[in-house]
């Protein structure tokens, strides 16, 4: 597995758009790059899908509805009906210093072509043969469509086949093929290494082996929790409650099925989500959220990106600001309201007693005349009546005592005073005007200063204060809102919304999944001792006894490989994250900018900056190419497998400053190892004219910046018109001017 | 094929680690092999393989 591996050459006979037979020679590294120029659609990525089709009959980057089918059209057009056609892909390999050759042969008979007619045109009609896709009626001959690897050892002169290894078992020596996409590339994979954390999990688990361990431990574990149930109440009853707790786990009802919410995933994808709900509980539960917090975590990113990176701390801090403003405007229109209420009712209130000032001076003369003169209030004279009548003598000595004769009063003075005493209920107005005096003494006569100041001047300040207030944090909010329309033309408000939404709902998540683990460390405790507690039993029960002696077997290789796993896990993660950082490093120019790159538990990725600031998601097109190679060539390293990369597209948005630092980067990238490139005469042939004269750089290209470190063995794909596509040697332009 | 061809060598030095002994070790690393070999198939026979796997590796003495 360590020895490295090379191509040495790839050959296609009526493969898709290569006519006839065509094949390339790859130069080993010592002797440089090689790349393979092609126009869009020429051929490239069904170069690619040679590869995989050889080694693993798929071909992961067909387009839908491509209009043509696995054998090249031209040659079966050649082909009398009722013949047979041989299509096929031979790749040879050297290992160490044993050769491989590596081939997949179709064989069809060709019938007579059927057409059907869409509108006006008629096309030839297709059908999907045994999962080809052939002209109609074609039909694969399966007996004669072979797939074998055959040796040559240092000193052999021919290959021979090894019949005691299946050509299968073979291939999934020399590169498996759940490794395959981390070693024939194609640009989108590059592109999108980093969108979420399966390419880095699978990368780690399947390299280093983690996932054959993993399945191990989950067999080991569902045996060991089957234990039937034996007729034995006490361990019957035990077995129960564990298995209750292993439902939990695993998300499954009481009669063991899978056991699912309500509540719908998070933006599903029917492609990439297994199901539509989430799991009600335990692990599957747990994978899902985990997996639905990297789209959360994509979408959180894809919505700042809509902002444009670094304007998405301008729209946080200022929708901050605007919240703030948006508080202290209501706070401050509401004084504003209570003020006027203040203002207009002492205004009504005050206003008639302002203007009735004299008036009211006037009626209080008159009352302290009157006063003056001894007229006495209403009680007063009513007690002092009283009094005299009572005591039957006026204060002027007359008398005032009762003399009745007939029924009667009689005596003329007692008469007098109580007619005097009888009247006075009716006449009570200079009681009304003394507290009307003092009531409009206190209020607005004693300090009319005062009076004036408390019920107009000082309403009035703190409207106008209310108001002005008021007015201050509505022109704040509107800069405010100015500020943010000219930061985009999008609804950044709801973009905002968005972003915020993401960020807690993935902080919910997490605390979820932190609240599921802790319920199954609880349950993980009970179970063992409801274990320990069954073995006891099971061990004093003659028919129980085998059972026992299993599952303690189980037990014991359960935790052998769990710690081996855990070990493992963290070595490699530790491993990968330091090489990673290094290879990067090593080839990368601004070495200053970057202080770390972690790997957390959970295969999230963070490239950490001098200021501590995670900057994954903010780095250029090329910097975040070139951490994802460094990431496969750190995994090849710390797991030992050498294949070769072959890298598609491997430009793609890469443009400008980026690309020409790329290929000063790039011949420095695994100086070991072969790497074969297939790109587009954009990428690698043209002038870029993104790099400008005034960063002191030319607008050579990126195949001749390259060769100034490294030589490039070049090949073209051509005749892509017409079905008749050949692969021929090339030399650049720049070294024909030489 | 020789048998560890593809069982890289960081998990049987660490399986090594962990098992209290030889039989231990090596009875963990048939099950990798059988897994291994399941690599492509949907229903792998461990239900089957597994326990026959113990009877070799760790026979049950009644009288034990």
């Amino acid at each position: 597995m360590s020895e490295k591996i090379k191509i040495t050459s790839i050959k296609l006979e009526n493969y898709r758009q290569y006519f006839g037979t065509q094949s390339v020679d790859f130069p080993n590294r010592e002797d440089g790059f090689a790349a393979i120029i092609g126009e869009n659609g020429a051929g490239k990525s069904n170069l690619l899908n040679a590869v995989n089709w050889c080694f693993y009959k798929k071909e992961p980057h067909t387009k839908k509805n491509e209009g043509y089918g696995i054998i090249n059209q031209i040659y079966l057009d050649s082909l009398e009906n009722d013949s047979i056609a041989s299509m096929s892909v031979q790749i040879d390999l050297q290992k160490g210093e044993d050769e491989y050759r590596i081939s997949r042969v179709l064989k069809v008979i060709k019938t007579e072509y059927q057409y059907e007619e869409i509108g006006s045109a008629k096309t030839l009609k297709m059908t999907d043969a045994q999962g080809y896709v052939l002209p109609w009626g074609c039909e694969v001959i399966e007996n004669q469509s072979t797939f074998e690897i055959l040796k040559r050892l240092k000193h052999e002169q021919n290959f021979h086949s090894d019949k005691k290894v299946s050509p299968n078992i073979l291939m999934n020596e020399i590169l498996p093929e759940t490794l395959s996409s981390y070693f024939i590339l194609d640009g989108e994979f590059l592109e999108k290494f980093w969108t979420g954390i399966q390419k880095v999990k699978i990368g780690i688990e399947q390299i280093s082996q983690l996932h054959l361990l993993d399945q191990t431990l989950q067999h080991v574990d569902l045996l060991r929790k089957s234990v039937p149930q034996l007729g034995k109440q006490d361990i019957d009853t035990l077995t129960k409650k564990i298995t209750l707790n292993d439902y939990y786990e695993y998300s499954k009802d009481h009669k063991g099925n899978d056991s699912f919410s309500s509540e719908p995933r998070f933006d599903f994808d029917s492609e990439n989500d297994e199901n539509e709900f989430y799991h009600a509980t335990g692990d599957p539960r747990i994978k899902e959220l985990e997996l639905d917090i990297v789209k959360m975590e994509t979408k959180a990113r894809e919505v700042a990106e809509q902002f444009g990176a670094s304007s998405v701390g301008a729209v946080k801090t200022l929708k901050e600001q605007y919240d703030t403003e948006e508080s202290a405007y209501k706070t401050a229109f509401h004084d504003y309201q209570q003020a006027e209420k203040q203002y207009f009712s002492s205004f009504i209130e005050n206003l008639p007693l302002f203007f009735l000032k004299p008036a009211i001076e006037y009626s209080i003369g008159i009352v302290d005349d009157l006063r003056k003169k001894g007229d006495l209030p209403y009680e007063a004279k009513k007690i002092f009546t009283n009094d005299l009548l009572e005591l039957g003598k006026c204060i002027c000595q007359t008398n005032l005592e009762s003399k009745i004769e007939g029924g009667k009063e009689t005596n003329p003075s007692r008469i007098e005073v109580m007619k005097v005493r009888d009247n006075m209920a009716e006449d009570q107005g200079l009681d009304a005007s003394v507290n009307m005096k003092f009531y409009f003494e206190e209020k607005m006569l004693g300090d009319f200063n005062k009076f004036t100041t408390s019920s107009f001047d000082l309403p009035r300040k703190e409207l106008s204060q209310a108001n002005q207030n008021s007015l201050q944090h509505n022109t704040a909010i509107k800069e405010i809102k100015l500020k943010l329309q000219n930061l985009g033309s999008v609804d950044i408000e709801q973009l905002v919304k968005d972003h915020d939404y993401l960020i807690q709902k993935i902080q919910e998540t997490r605390s979820e999944i932190k609240d599921i683990e802790f319920t199954l460390n609880q349950n993980e405790i009970k179970n063992r001792e409801y274990r320990s507690d069954r073995k006891k039993l099971m061990g004093k029960d003659s028919k129980a006894k085998k059972i026992a002696h299993e599952q303690s077997v189980w037990d014991s290789v359960s935790e052998i490989f769990e710690n081996t796993f855990s070990e493992l896990k963290k070595e490699i993660r530790d491993e990968v994250q330091s090489k990673t950082m290094e290879i990067f490093l090593q080839t990368m120019y601004k070495q200053n900018k970057f202080k770390s790159f972690n790997i957390e538990p959970d295969y999230s990725v963070r490239l950490i900056d001098q200021k501590d600031v995670s900057i994954l998601g903010s780095l250029s097109a090329g910097e975040s190419l070139f951490l994802a190679l460094s990431f496969i060539s750190a995994i090849r390293d710390v797991t030992g497998y050498k294949f070769p990369l072959v890298i598609d597209t491997p430009l793609g948005r890469v443009s400008g400053t980026p690309r020409y630092l790329l290929s000063q980067a790039l011949p420095k990238y695994l100086p070991d190892e072969q790497i074969i490139f297939l790109a587009t005469d954009t990428e690698f042939l043209n002038p870029d004219t993104n790099v400008h004269e005034a960063e002191g750089r030319t607008e050579e290209p990126f195949g001749q910046l390259l060769e100034e470190q490294i030589n490039v063995k070049y090949s073209l794909i051509t005749g892509m018109e017409n079905n008749t596509a050949e692969i021929i040697d090339y030399i650049p332009k720049w070294r024909k001017d030489d | 094929m020789e048998d560890n061809s593809q069982i890289n060598n960081n998990i049987l030095e660490k399986l090594k680690k962990f098992s209290k002994d030889k039989n231990e070790f090596r009875f963990c690393e048939s099950l990798l092999q059988k897994e291994l070999l399941w690599n492509d198939i949907d229903d792998p026979p461990f239900k089957r393989e597994f326990p026959l796997s113990v009877n070799r590796f760790f026979p049950y003495d009644e009288d034990e």
